[in-house]
């Protein structure tokens, strides 16, 4: 019976994954080449379309990363530190030096000037 | 009428892109009441290109370009008189009603009674591949050369956050659905913020909404029918700021409006003015959004320039409006808010006028009067010519894309054209 429902069900997923793949065309893009480029209300591209897009919120992320982050290290670090002690305080200064190269990188950038 | 009504039974709804060329934008927006016939932002999405008026020549590459991109089958109506860059397009006389045509064309089209519009560019890459090797690799430089005919982009400065990425250059139009028929910008953007902006195009022409208006200067025109046409521009251009806006339903309250408003129907306002506020159109532009430096709103005119808090208004002086006790509406922030809230108010006042100056003889306005985007005529004339032009990079430089279409909604097209110092 068992052996039954895992054939039914590897029939079943390869059947759909059979379905899934028929639907990805192969072979060049469909379309001539002025169906290609973006519409742009009749102007053409004038820079390529790969770059680094500038998403508003990489600051904040950036920030959360640095701050937030830390501190979620350092609660158990805290559980901890006693018994440890300096050894971990020297591991804790090294994980901070690397988060404030992010800190300071940002501070380059200018992400702590008030908009 | 129903939906079901208004599609006969084997149709499907035509879905067109509009290229909208001189004097035309009136005409297409009056399409939107059809329901069997659907406008769609890109043409992608068409398998009809309607061209709508005469297109000065400078834009016949980007028609190309637009007609290009639609998908087979497709077809192309040419809607009014002058030439245009596609051979078999469909013509159609600028005082016909298109939907039947364009319902027989798609009709056709699905039969196969009619063969797909042949590409009018030759079918090669617009840039086409410079690298060396097969996958673009070995160019010259640090980023492998322009292996796809076009460069890289490179840092540029940001306003905003400092986080200088790459400045994303696009140049837009002059068919881009979300700007005024026939601007055309070049845009510098980082992320979706506005770093620098270049009129390459002005508007089109639309002297269509002031035609009956400079009629009057020179033979007999009803005051009541112009105030008519006038509440009917102002409708059209709340419409199109909502429709802008994504908010559906107060624009189709507001194109319905200046619908009622042309043959003369009674118009609610109060409706559409709480359609405004309860969709969350209303309160959710920002204070502030699209105020003109003091410089520059010398080249303000009509009810943008009576927003700015300045009661300039030819209609103060003028049989029969003073008969009838008219006094201008202006408001002080000269803001995106205020222009709207401006076109509202005077829509709603010259709809008032309009009753209450029928019956009275035609009037000729041989001095000139007040037309919908500012002054008209002999006193007009002499102070246009030293009005400032625009400088629209310091009007949208630092707003996010979304705000500054916003901002070039909140004034009507041949009103933008006129700012930004195009002659005729």
């Amino acid at each position: 019976m068992t052996a039954l429902i895992a054939l039914a069900l590897i029939l079943l997923l390869s059947g759909g994954l059979m379905l899934l793949l028929a639907q990805v065309e192969v072979g060049p893009m469909p379309g001539s080449e002025p169906q290609k480029v973006p519409f742009l209300g009749g102007s053409e591209p004038a820079t390529h379309a790969w770059q680094r897009f500038h998403l508003r919120y990489y600051p904040m992320t950036l920030l959360f990363i640095a701050f937030e982050m830390e501190m979620m290290f350092m609660y158990p670090w805290a559980v901890v530190y006693a018994e440890i002690g300096a050894k971990a305080l020297a591991e804790m200064g090294m994980f901070l030096l690397i988060l404030s190269i992010g800190i300071f990188y940002g501070w380059r950038e200018g992400i702590f000037r008030w908009q | 009428m129903a939906v079901s009504e208004a599609i006969p039974r084997g149709h499907r709804q035509v879905r067109y892109f509009a290229a909208i060329g001189e004097d035309a934008l009136a005409w297409v927006e009056g399409l939107a009441r059809d329901a069997g016939l659907r406008r769609v932002p890109t043409p992608r999405a068409a398998s009809l290109l309607l061209i709508a008026g005469r297109l000065p020549e400078r834009s016949w590459p980007a028609l190309r370009r637009v007609h290009d991109q639609m998908p087979h089958p497709r077809a192309v109506l040419h809607w009014g008189e002058g030439a245009q860059p596609v051979p078999d397009a469909v013509a159609l006389a600028p005082a016909a009603t298109p939907a039947v045509a364009m319902r027989a064309l798609q009709g056709d089209l699905d039969r196969g009674a009619r063969g797909s519009s042949p590409d009018l560019l030759p079918n090669e890459p617009p840039a086409p591949w410079l690298g060396k090797g097969p996958h673009g690799q070995g160019g010259e430089g640090m980023m492998g050369g322009t292996p796809y005919g076009r460069p890289m982009t490179m840092r540029g400065d940001e306003l905003r956050d400092g986080l200088r990425l790459d400045a994303h250059a696009v140049t837009l139009g002059p068919f881009a659905p979300m700007l005024p028929p026939g601007l055309a910008l070049d845009l510098r953007l980082q992320g979706d913020v506005i770093q620098r902006v270049e009129v390459m195009q002005p508007p089109f022409r639309d002297a269509m909404v002031e035609a009956p208006f400079a009629a009057a200067i020179d033979r007999p025109m009803s005051a009541a029918g112009l105030e008519r046409a006038r509440a009917v521009h102002h409708l059209r251009c709340l419409g199109r700021f909502c429709a802008l806006r994504g908010a559906a339903a107060p624009a189709a309250r507001a194109y319905a409006s200046a619908y009622r408003a042309t043959i003369g129907g009674r118009v609610d306002l109060g409706s559409l003015r709480r359609w405004l506020w309860l969709s969350g159109l209303r309160p959710g532009i920002a204070p502030g959004l699209g105020t003109l430096s003091a410089a520059q709103r010398g080249c303000l005119s009509g009810p943008a320039l009576r927003a700015a808090g300045v009661p300039d208004d030819l209609r103060t002086r003028l049989e029969p409006y003073t008969g009838v006790g008219f006094a201008p509406i202006a408001r002080q922030a000269g803001d995106v808010r205020a222009r709207i809230d401006q076109w509202l108010a005077e829509a709603a006042q010259a709809l008032d006028l309009a009753a209450r100056l029928e019956g009275l003889p035609p009037t000729t306005f041989a001095e000139g009067l007040e037309g919908p985007a500012g002054a008209l005529g002999a006193p007009a004339g002499g102070d246009r010519g030293d009005r400032p032009a625009l400088d629209l990079d310091a009007l949208l430089r630092g707003l996010e894309w979304g705000q500054a279409v916003s901002v070039l909604a909140s004034f009507s097209p041949d009103a933008l054209r006129r700012m930004l110092g195009a002659a005729g």
